[in-house]
């Protein structure tokens, strides 16, 4: 291990620019609060100063840590540490992931599974769904879709119009959706095929945009941003639920779906379309060279993610009764895209922490709600700073040849 | 033909101002090859901080209306630059060798991050201000309809070209523009000629804020209200504008900000306004389909 | 049928803006051999090699490939189909697909074989492959298979779950070349696959290319400045300088044709290219 070097001089000065610069990026915005109608501006010297020391300190720390070779010693055992767990819960892999199953079929029954547990734990379902239907698409095919909450609302719309206008069920409208928001995927995707990384997710965005703007302007559709209303819920056989057992209803629903789609993802990316979908995120022009074609890949990746979007969406009119162009923005796909983003691209169990972290924090810390949006930016950026080898950290291969496949 | 006029006049200005914001994304990706999505946030965070400063001036009894606009200015584009600064060191250049996504998903991140930022430290109303440059010149007269041409759109207009023709002088002629012109066709060459590519880099972003601030004070002025929101759709027009123009060229991007300009303008006025911004993005995909060097761009030939 | 044309460059001719990269190349690829394209940097072998592989549609001139008998025009095919068509290639700085294992990145080959190449096709396949379907389940493993018998022909099959990224550059070089050939073509292009290479390791190199020529069914195509090599190794060989091609014969003429050693040595007459001293081709 190389020699600790103590250099508080160093530190200091590091500490002083971090210093320098926070205040003076904290000044104008921390420092001085506009009026929200007429009157004068509001100076808060406090809130410069603390985040001036925040920053100092955490600077300091920062660059005492580095020369202590902290990041080494968390590093290093923390990777094999990593491995080590991996290979000591493997074998019990599936009685782990039995277990979890179980407990989530069983949870109505616990005694914590209360009306907001169980909403909560709806939530978190779809956001899991979401996760792994947009995952196909970036973790597996390497396209960065900014726009996939454009299929979500295809799915939610459809549901909603087609239950409000003409009668039919839900299960009826489930396989519709997912129908629905498959072509809007293969259209949205179609002009996009032949545009670079950079390119493809702003223009995805564009078309999450322009979906979300005529869902407002479009009234004799959509009723625009008054939105639809007095959705149904789904029936069983003819059954209909309301109440706690509405609810519990809903909830075996979504898990089953949720479940459905894991599955289905973990499934397809052994195949050959699966395999092809990571070649083409690896290098794309050594998939041409070997006979592939990248179009059709990436229509299908895009068809794939968007129809598990779809199915999520008549899902969420199915539990909201009521659905509105608002619930549709841009920050939705960018939430889904951090769920993918921070549970690890790729990973099953990545995404579902990553879904539960997402909705639970905000509810466990409630202060938390307004600064959500802000730490989970900050957490896109840090993890991506933190990892700069890529989000495919650990990549379970598709099958070996020595030992048969997994 | 005045209505019309009219619309030209607004439209010039709007592509003014989109100019701007579009010449900070062009110069970036000409050097990093990146699309620096948090870039429309620091537009809106130069538009907040040149409100804070017309207000402190308001409360300070400054009169001076000449004076004013210097003095915002000058502090917009200092503070706005250190941010623009401060978001490349922190979340992308520790990104430069990685992966091709994730400067962009990290881009994204510090968008919300300054979004919400924004709207934590300011509140998430709208930010209003008494107009500031007022007055303008009746051009002509048509059927009752005037069309009028006002100081402020003058100002907007002059200030963008005068400051377009500063910084290709600066790009042009002097040894740091030539260094950024050198780290933007080989990175890795002037880096071992000894060029200080991560100065030339850090440099780009500056003036891309700069210039990002002065759009937010034309806007503070020309709209009289802001709130944290407006970063994004400006970003995306601008962004437009960008790849209209050619990315990469300093010209596409005036020209491309002067065609989005237009278009919105033309589009508000004649059709459906609140398509407005799908027309947008329509040009957008529409641009990147059928050319997407843009109108002045070089076109790219994939090295195999 | 060995002897019979199975490429014929006509009249290729390449343009970037105001560069002329290849001016009016024409050759032959016979059945059963091995060409060679050389020439010193910058002269247009890449470019070639881009025209012929689809990752360029040439300016002007015709490239056809004859199969079983029937000729196919490729100048105008995108890449993808003109690999379908049977023209394999590799890359001069190898581009496998690093997170893959080895035995993925073959597997990745033999993908039209496996999902067939109409939308239907791929569908089924997909369908059928998320059941596990047998059908599938048998298709997989003849691909496997396959992927096997080449791992273990350029001896990696003790590797073949690593991720490709992480083989020694010789190991890499070899599996990019048994990742193209996975894809039973009857044209192996392969770009300066002796580049960074040891003796030892070019000797094998150049074996595993006589027994791709004489065994396994594909002629070959190779960019190469490693002379020694070339000179060994190929039964034609065509030189390129400048965007024209300056000599088309047997290894023997082109070594002494004079025109060929101006372009390389800018020397006098008299001086041969060499023959199997080690000497690597410098650029001119």
């Amino acid at each position: 291990m190389d020699a600790i070097a103590v250099r508080p001089l160093l530190w200091i000065k590091e500490a002083a620019l971090a210093a320098a610069v926070a205040f003076v990026l904290a000044l104008p915005l921390a420092g001085f609060r506009l009026p929200d109608g007429v009157g004068s501006l509001t100076f808060r010297p406090q809130w410069v100063i603390v985040a001036v020391i925040a920053v100092a300190l955490g600077r300091l720390a920062l660059a005492m840590a580095r020369d202590f070779g902290v990041a080494r010693w968390i590093a290093a055992p923390a990777a094999s540490g990593m491995e080590a767990v991996r290979s000591a819960f493997s074998p019990y892999r599936t009685w782990l992931i039995v277990g979890s199953i179980v407990f989530m079929v069983a949870l109505p029954m616990l005694p914590f599974g209360t009306r907001r547990v169980l909403d909560l734990a709806t939530l978190v379902l779809i956001y899991v769904m979401l996760g792994a239907g947009l995952n196909v698409v970036v973790g597996l095919a390497g396209l960065l879709d900014l726009g996939y909450v454009a299929f979500y609302a295809v799915g939610a719309y459809t549901y909603g119009i087609l239950a409000t206008q003409f009668g039919l069920s839900f299960w009826v409208c489930l396989p519709l959706a997912g129908l629905f928001a498959a072509l809007a995927g293969i259209a949205l995707g179609f002009p996009v095929l032949r545009l670079r990384g950079d390119y493809l997710a702003i223009v995805t965005l564009g078309f999450g945009e322009m979906v979300r703007i005529v869902l407002i302007n479009w009234h004799s559709l959509t009723n625009g941003s008054n939105g639809i209303a007095r959705i149904p819920t789904p029936g069983f056989f003819g059954m209909q639920f309301s109440g706690v057992s509405r609810l519990t209803f809903l909830y075996f629903i979504i898990f089953g779906m949720a479940m459905f789609t894991m599955m289905f993802a973990a499934r397809i990316r052994v195949t050959a379309l699966g395999r092809a979908w990571e070649a083409l995120r690896e290098d794309e022009i050594a998939c041409r060279s070997l006979g592939l074609n990248p179009t059709t890949i990436k229509l299908s990746a895009f068809a794939v993610g968007a129809t598990l979007a779809g199915f999520a969406g008549a899902f969420f009119a199915a539990r909201q009764g009521f659905i509105s162009p608002a619930s549709f923005t841009f920050m939705e796909s960018a939430i889904i895209l951090a769920i993918v983003v921070l549970g690890g691209m790729g990973s099953q169990t990545g995404i579902v922490f990553a879904a539960a972290v997402l909705v639970l924090l905000p509810e466990l810390f409630r202060d938390f709600t307004e600064l959500r949006l802000l730490l989970f930016g900050a957490a896109m950026v840090l993890i991506m700073v933190s990892r700069p080898q890529g989000l495919v950290a650990h990549r379970e291969p598709s099958l070996r040849l020595g030992k048969g496949k997994p | 033909m005045a209505y019309f006029l009219q619309q030209l006049i607004n439209g010039i200005t709007l592509g003014a101002i989109y100019g701007l914001i579009a010449i900070g994304y062009t110069m970036v990706y000409g050097i990093v090859g990146m699309i620096n999505f948090a870039h429309g946030e620091i537009y809106m965070i130069g538009a907040f901080i040149a409100l804070i400063a017309f207000g402190l001036l308001a409360q300070l009894g400054v009169a001076s209306v000449a004076l004013s606009l210097v003095v915002v200015l000058v502090v917009s584009m200092i503070f706005t630059s250190a941010y623009g600064w401060t978001v490349e060191r922190v979340a992308y250049r520790p990104l430069r060798r990685s992966f091709r996504l994730a400067p962009l998903i990290s881009a994204i991140g510090m968008s919300i991050f300054l979004q919400n930022l924004v709207q934590v430290l300011q509140g998430a109303r709208v930010k209003t201000l008494p107009p500031v440059i007022t007055g303008g010149f009746r051009i002509y007269e048509e059927n009752g309809f005037t069309v009028t041409l006002s100081t402020l759109q003058i100002v907007i207009v002059v200030a963008t070209l005068a400051l377009m023709a500063a910084f290709a002088l600066l790009i042009g002629r002097t040894a740091l523009g030539r260094a950024q012109r050198a780290c933007e066709q080989d990175r890795l060459m002037a880096e071992l000629l000894g060029v200080n590519t991560d100065r030339a880099i850090s440099l780009t972003f500056v003036i891309g804020a700069a210039l990002a601030a002065v759009a937010g004070v034309m806007v503070v002025l020309y709209y009289g209200v802001v709130d944290f929101f407006i970063g994004f759709l400006a970003g995306i027009k601008a962004f437009t504008a960008a790849v209209l123009g050619g990315i990469g060229s300093l010209p596409g991007a005036m020209l491309g900000g002067l065609i989005i300009g237009l278009t919105e303008s033309l589009w508000a006025a004649y059709l459906p306004a609140a398509y407005k911004d799908v027309a947008a993005f329509a040009l957008l995909i529409i641009i990147l389909i059928f050319r997407p060097t843009g109108l002045l761009g070089r076109p790219e030939v994939e090295k195999v | 049928m060995t002897g019979t044309s199975l490429l014929a460059v006509d009249g290729l001719t390449m343009r970037f803006g105001g560069l002329q990269a290849v001016d009016r190349v024409s050759f032959e690829v016979a059945c059963g051999e091995i060409a060679a394209l050389i020439g010193p940097n910058g002269a247009g072998k890449t470019t070639v090699f881009n025209c012929v592989t689809g990752f360029y549609r040439p300016t002007a001139g015709q490239i056809e490939l004859t199969r079983d008998g029937r000729a196919l025009a490729i100048e105008r095919l995108a890449g993808h189909l003109i690999a379908r068509a049977g023209i394999a290639r590799t890359f001069q700085n190898i581009r496998l697909f690093p997170h893959m294992t080895a035995l993925e990145n073959l597997l990745i080959a033999r993908h039209n074989a496996l999902t067939g190449t109409s939308v239907i096709a791929g569908i089924a396949h997909a369908v059928s492959g998320l059941f596990g379907l047998p059908l599938t389940r048998r298709a997989e493993a003849d691909a496997t298979e396959i992927a096997r018998l080449w791992l273990a022909r350029v001896g990696l099959v003790d590797d073949a779950d690593r991720p490709a990224g992480t083989l020694p550059y010789g190991a890499q070089r070899r599996l990019e070349i048994a990742r193209a050939m996975c894809t039973e073509p009857v044209l192996l292009c392969v770009d300066e696959p002796a580049a960074g290479l040891n003796a030892g390791e070019t000797r094998e190199l150049a074996q595993l290319l006589r027994n791709i020529r004489d065994h396994y069914g594909a002629s070959v195509l190779l960019i190469e400045h490693h002379m020694a090599m070339v000179m060994d190794l190929s039964d034609h060989v065509v030189v390129l300088d400048h965007g024209h091609v300056i000599a088309d014969g047997s290894a023997e003429a082109v070594r002494h044709d004079p025109k060929v050693i101006r372009a390389y040595l800018g020397e006098e007459e008299g001086v041969a290219l060499p023959q199997g001293s080690g000497l690597h081709g410098e650029s001119a």
